[in-house]
């Protein structure tokens, strides 16, 4: 695995997806652990529901039945959180691109602060809001097509 | 072990094993649930048979294990999670022997079941088309899904919804209560089951859309010649479909015999009580409903000798604390109709001609 560093895509886009690839698992790992958690717990309230008892009745593969009926279900909410956290994402950039010594967003951020660079900080700020309202709009769209009831209201 | 013979035509004959389990034999079904509070004792001893054509009605107030009862026959308590005990015969086989892939190709097709809530009962975010087109394609993996979907459409037909063609690719929650049931159906019958278990298919409805429901289940039964398990606190609706009634009170029959024996001339307290407090609407007003007093037993406490001797008003009849120490056992009178009950039969009959009749 080569040390991460930075190429511009332009540059080698290999080189760049190699070097992104360890910072992109370390970020994905701080968030999957809590998805797992979350996923367990939202599985286990679905596969109590009655159309799980309905679809063992109809006589369907326990693995379906998990798979099709219970995560289907379970799906939303884990949307839901999926939806807030990348609008947080900047803040665990911050530290992971410290550790990977990347000069990111994170990073710039940092800096601009301490240094008092304003045009800078407005910048990140207003870029920041964009990335929850993107991924706002991004999770109200998936709910229309994970759940057909919120797709009429 | 109780003996509930009440038919002696015999099950497919090709399939029978040769014991002389007819087509539906259930013989002493326990299904305990051990839970933090202590041992759930949800069914406890229930035995019936039925053969095809042939529709059975089990009563009883919420709580009675009615639910846990049915869904035993289709093998759908955990193993983990249910202490199960007993002999459930279908066509032969016995149920409870059998290993979960073999129950799992009985499920959805000799042996189907219509749920309590169709709302809770489909899943939300497929349309019923797909859901009734995966009933079929389960056990039938080499129809196409195009021949799928136009049997799902023949079947929402035959269950009496209108433009079946359109409805088929709607969702649940565009259904109401009474399409839905129906559409609960159709997805029940796409494998024409031999046993047909309905858990108070018509609880959620209306008189008129009930009547029609009803209705359709009769029809349907005289098609494919299917057994009918008939769950429902409705005496009503019982006395309608059935053939045999059981009555059950906190996991046990309390009593148990043919429709014209139990619904007209009920041996038990109980069967007193649920029959006096329905309402009826070809008597002359009466200034209230009379409900049984008291509630149902604590399934995990249920009281020591008979189960409802707390809330029965006939104890006198029994000389001592018989009816608080002894369980009473399920005695035939001779007309196989069975009724668990300490007061001797010549008394019962005196009291349900004096007591009980008149009030009917
Ligand atoms: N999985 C379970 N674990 C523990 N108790 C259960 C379970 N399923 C049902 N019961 C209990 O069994 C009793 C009978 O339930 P049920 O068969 O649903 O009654 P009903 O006659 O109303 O259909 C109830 O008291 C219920 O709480
Ligand atoms: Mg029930």
């Amino acid at each position: 695995m080569p040390i991460p560093a930075f190429t511009p895509l332009t540059d080698n886009p290999v080189m760049w997806a190699q070097g992104l690839l360890l910072p992109a698992v370390t970020l994905a790992m701080i968030f999957a652990a809590s998805y797992v958690r979350l996923t367990r717990a939202y599985m286990l309230e679905t596969m109590s529901e009655d159309y799980i008892r309905t679809a063992r009745a109809k006589g369907v593969k326990e693995s379906v039945v998990i798979r099709k009926h219970g995560l289907r279900a379970a799906l939303t909410p884990i949307v839901t959180a999926a939806g807030m956290d990348l609008g947080g994402l900047l803040g665990g950039a911050v530290i992971t691109e410290q550790v990977f010594s990347f000069r990111g967003l994170g990073y710039t951020a940092v800096r601009a602060i301490t240094e008092t660079d304003l045009p800078v900080i407005v910048g990140i700020v207003i870029m920041a809001s964009s990335f929850v309202v993107i991924a706002n709009l991004v999770v109200d769209v998936l709910y229309g097509v994970i759940d057909p009831r919120v797709r009429l209201t | 072990m109780e003996q509930t013979k009440l038919d002696t035509r015999k099950g497919d004959p090709g399939k029978n094993t040769g014991a002389d389990t007819g087509f539906l034999d259930v013989r002493d079904l326990k299904v305990h649930f051990p839970t933090d509070d202590g041992l759930v004792r949800a069914v406890d001893g229930i035995s019936f048979r039925i053969e095809r054509g042939e529709t059975i009605g089990i009563v009883g107030e919420s709580g009675s294990g009615k639910s846990v009862t049915s869904q035993a026959i289709l093998g759908l308590h955990r193993r983990s999670r249910a202490q199960s005990s007993g002999q459930i015969w279908l066509d032969g086989e016995d149920l409870m022997t059998v290993d979960d892939e073999r129950l799992r190709e009985l499920r959805g097709n000799k042996m189907a079941m219509i749920f309590q809530d169709p709302l809770s009962a489909m899943h939300p975010y497929y349309t019923v088309g797909a859901q009734i087109v995966e009933a079929i394609r389960v056990h039938h993996p080499d129809t196409s899904k195009d021949a799928a979907k136009k049997r799902a459409i023949d079947l929402l037909g035959l269950v009496g919804i209108p433009s079946p063609a359109r409805r088929v690719d709607q969702y649940p929650h565009e259904f109401s209560g009474g399409m839905r049931q129906r559409a609960m159906i159709a997805m029940a019958l796409s494998n024409d089951p031999a046993l047909l278990i309905a858990d108070e298919p018509t609880t959620a409805l209306d008189v008129t859309v009930q009547a029609q429901i009803l209705d359709l289940m009769r029809k349907l039964q005289s098609e494919f010649d299917s057994a009918i398990i008939m769950i429902t606190h409705d005496l009503g609706v019982v006395a309608e479909m059935a053939d045999e009634i059981l009555v059950m009170y906190g996991g046990k029959a309390v009593e148990h015999g043919a429709v014209d024996n139990v619904f007209y001339e009920p041996q038990h307290p109980y069967a007193w009580g649920l029959l006096t407090s329905m309402p009826r609407l070809d008597r002359a007003r009466m200034d209230r409903l009379n409900p049984v007093p008291g509630n149902p037993p604590s399934l995990i406490n249920i009281p020591p000798g008979c189960a409802f001797h707390p809330r029965c008003t006939y104890q006198s009849e029994v000389p001592g604390d018989v009816c608080r120490t002894v369980v009473p056992d399920l005695l035939d009178d001779g007309t196989s109709h069975l009724t668990r009950c300490h007061i001797p039969t010549a008394r019962r009959e005196e009291i349900f001609l004096s007591d009980i009749k008149p009030r009917l």
